[in-house]
């Protein structure tokens, strides 16, 4: 898949969050708590997107302006184990997975967003694969 | 001797303590304060555990009661009571003598107004209490800031100067144990929206209304108010205890017995 | 709702316990332990299922549930301790045929229980002998289970999510959320740092009771190594059964008592524990 062609996987999250998916995000997964950057780094390429209040304003790829808030990396292969799977808690184990992806941001911030941080990935691997 | 057992309250499961005690003086109903659980009345039942039946149930999402469906909890006074008093059907609790402190010493004035109800003991209750700003209710539930820390010097500030260590540690583990979620529930919903002045003509059971000296949150002026609105009590009692604040039962079980003990003497209730 | 519950003093402090007041069974009386952070609710399954057959008790560890915390308002920090108060509170009921019963830290426990103290039986719900993480950047995320600027009563919430299996019932699902909503940030961070600084392999064989190990395979969190491992070391177990269950997780004594006591009691039959 392209860089582009991803963009548009994401945008098409984009849609699910803020239609569909948006009451059981914002109401069981903590979403309307969360406001800022969320950055996705798939192979080396961020994909960073914007939530205000658990609403998605804006997805591009790129870093964010005020560096990393929170997120998750990890190369090609780490993100097609993680969308087979798609647990959140197991992809990102030091305990349990031989690669887990890596935090971006601090690790306050990544456990404050824990919730919000594992719908949005278990979504993206909806946007991308189903 | 404390025990407890479960009932089924609008099919939700609900933990019951109770001391065992005798029933011929009436049985007393205990009603905690906002996120509490039966544990604040455990000094109470066991000093009159000889001369009054105590019974403490945990609302639905506190102690060991399981939560509503949705994994919910009462956030309004009225549904709130309401389900106080279906529980009393289930228990086969008739005319008891209530007591409450803070948010339970509010309800004692729902109840009373009610249905028939012995004697009632408010311990820093009131019947209109929008006390709690929006800023503190939003952040009781949230993932940023953990209320068993945020909530701790709030709580700490309101006990009492004579409160033994023992009682102090027992309030404080309150905190520390606090779910945000019952805790939101209680305080932003049942406590900040509770208003029943309009109906305090209708309270005719004897009242107790205790002030804790030292609780900086309350005011005379409050106290007042809720007594000249209880127009039609039979045997009106008031009563500043120096020492203690915001938890009464906690704080000073013997002490708070011993008055309460006293005024139903005087009451003839 | 035959479950009755009451207070005890062990070793000073104020301890919560219920039980179903079962009949007294040949082969022992179940004491049940529960996960991190929770309590005796989570076998309440269990108890109802055993009503006629089973004594079975569970309680409070300090710092949980209704139990009063130890002095300096806090939990259990050691196996050592951890034995003792368990110990403490078998003989201040008077219990004198023990089985222990545990899952998660608690299934990690029951090992150093039984290599430790004369129980009748052990059984061994998603647990291990050894499990060593806190030196890695888990500890930090243990460390920040009690922080004021994190709620655990959140950030604890997908993980559990993720730890049940796949035939949770609704009812079960609900109970196991709700305990992750009342989680008390103190006192997890005591049950994981115990859970993820252990090692009693080196005692294995020190167990001579029978042995029961159940592993909900929809566990992602505990592997077959884990059980692997706590076999190898127990060579002078008189009886040692794993049975894996599919499709059900970590919290299985609350997903699926019916199975768990059905398991433990024909493992008690043929074991004549």
């Amino acid at each position: 898949m392209s860089n582009q062609e991803k963009l548009e996987k994401f945008k098409k999250l984009q849609e699910m969050i803020n239609g569909p998916e948006a009451a059981e995000f914002l109401d069981y997964w903590d979403g309307r708590f969360f406001t800022g950057d969320m950055t996705f780094i798939m192979n080396g390429v961020p994909f960073n997107m914007f939530f205000y209040k658990g609403k998605m304003i804006d997805v591009f790829i790129g870093q964010p302006s005020n560096g990393y808030n929170v997120g998750l990396s990890g190369d090609e292969e780490q993100w097609n184990t993680f969308f087979q799977h798609r647990n959140f808690q197991l992809a990102t184990s030091v305990k349990h997975c031989d690669r887990p992806f890596t935090n971006l941001g601090s690790a306050l911030a990544n456990r404050q967003n824990n919730a919000v941080i594992a719908q949005v990935a278990r979504l993206t691997a909806k946007a991308f694969c189903d | 001797m404390i025990s407890s057992y479960y009932v089924d309250v609008d099919g939700v499961k609900i933990c019951v303590e109770t001391n065992n005690g005798p029933k011929e003086n009436g049985t007393m109903c205990c009603f905690v304060s906002a996120g509490r659980d039966s544990r604040s009345y455990h000094g109470i039942m066991n000093y009159l555990q000889d001369r009054y039946e105590v019974i403490c149930f945990d609302m639905p999402g506190h102690g060991k009661s399981w939560p509503l469906p949705g994994l919910k909890c009462l956030d309004n006074y009225v549904d709130f009571c309401e389900f106080i008093i279906r529980t009393f059907e289930v228990l086969g609790i008739e005319n008891p003598i209530c007591l409450g402190a803070a948010l339970g010493g509010n309800a004692c004035f729902y109840l009373a107004q009610h249905i028939p109800i012995r004697a009632i003991v408010s311990m820093t209750g009131t019947d209109y209490s929008p006390f709690v700003s929006q800023n503190v209710i939003d952040n009781l539930d949230h993932p940023y800031a953990s209320v068993q820390h945020t909530h701790l010097d709030f709580t700490n500030s309101l006990i009492g100067s004579a409160v033994p260590q023992e009682n102090r540690d027992l309030i404080l583990w309150g905190v520390i144990s606090e779910c945000g979620r019952t805790k939101k529930a209680d305080y932003g919903g049942v406590y900040n929206g509770f208003d029943v002045r309009k109906d305090m003509d209708k309270v005719t059971c004897p009242c107790l209304i205790i002030r804790g000296g030292d609780d900086w949150s309350e005011n005379q002026q409050m106290h007042d108010e809720v007594m000249a609105r209880l127009v039609n009590c039979r045997y009106l009692s008031y009563k500043v205890i120096p020492g203690i604040a915001h938890y009464h039962p906690t704080e000073a079980p013997e002490l708070i017995s011993d008055v309460i003990v006293q005024f139903l003497q005087e009451a003839k209730a | 709702m035959a479950i009755r519950g009451a207070y005890v003093n062990v070793k000073g402090i104020q301890t919560y316990y219920e039980t179903n007041d079962g009949p007294k069974n040949p082969h022992g009386t179940l004491v049940c332990l529960h996960t991190a952070g929770r309590d005796t609710r989570q076998y309440h399954g269990l108890m109802d299922y055993f009503q006629d057959k089973y004594n079975v008790i569970a309680f409070d560890f300090p710092a949980h549930g209704k139990s009063w915390p130890l002095p300096g308002l806090t939990g259990i920090k050691t196996k050592e301790e951890y034995g003792e108060f368990t110990w403490a509170f078998i003989q201040e009921l008077g219990i004198d045929d023990p089985i222990v019963v545990g899952c998660s830290v608690a299934g990690n426990m029951v090992y150093y229980l039984a290599e430790n103290y004369p129980v009748r039986a052990m059984v061994s719900m998603q647990g291990s002998p050894q499990i060593l993480a806190m030196q890695t950047s888990y500890g930090t995320t243990v460390d920040l289970l009690d922080n004021p600027y994190v709620s655990c009563q959140h950030s604890h919430w997908d993980f559990s999510e993720s730890l049940m299996g796949k035939k949770c019932p609704k009812e079960a699902h609900d109970l196991i959320m709700w305990g992750v909503c009342q989680e008390i940030g103190r006192t997890k961070k005591c049950d994981l740092s115990l859970y993820n600084n252990y090692d009693v392999t080196a005692d294995l064989d020190k167990i001579t009771c029978p042995s029961l190990l159940i592993r909900g395979l929809d566990d992602w969190n505990v592997p077959d190594h884990y059980y692997e491992t706590a076999i190898k070391g127990m060579v002078n177990c008189p009886k040692l059964e794993w049975k894996k269950v599919e499709g059900y997780g970590h919290f299985i004594a609350v997903e699926a008592p019916e199975i768990v006591g059905e398991l433990i009691d024909n493992f008690l039959n043929e074991a004549n524990a």
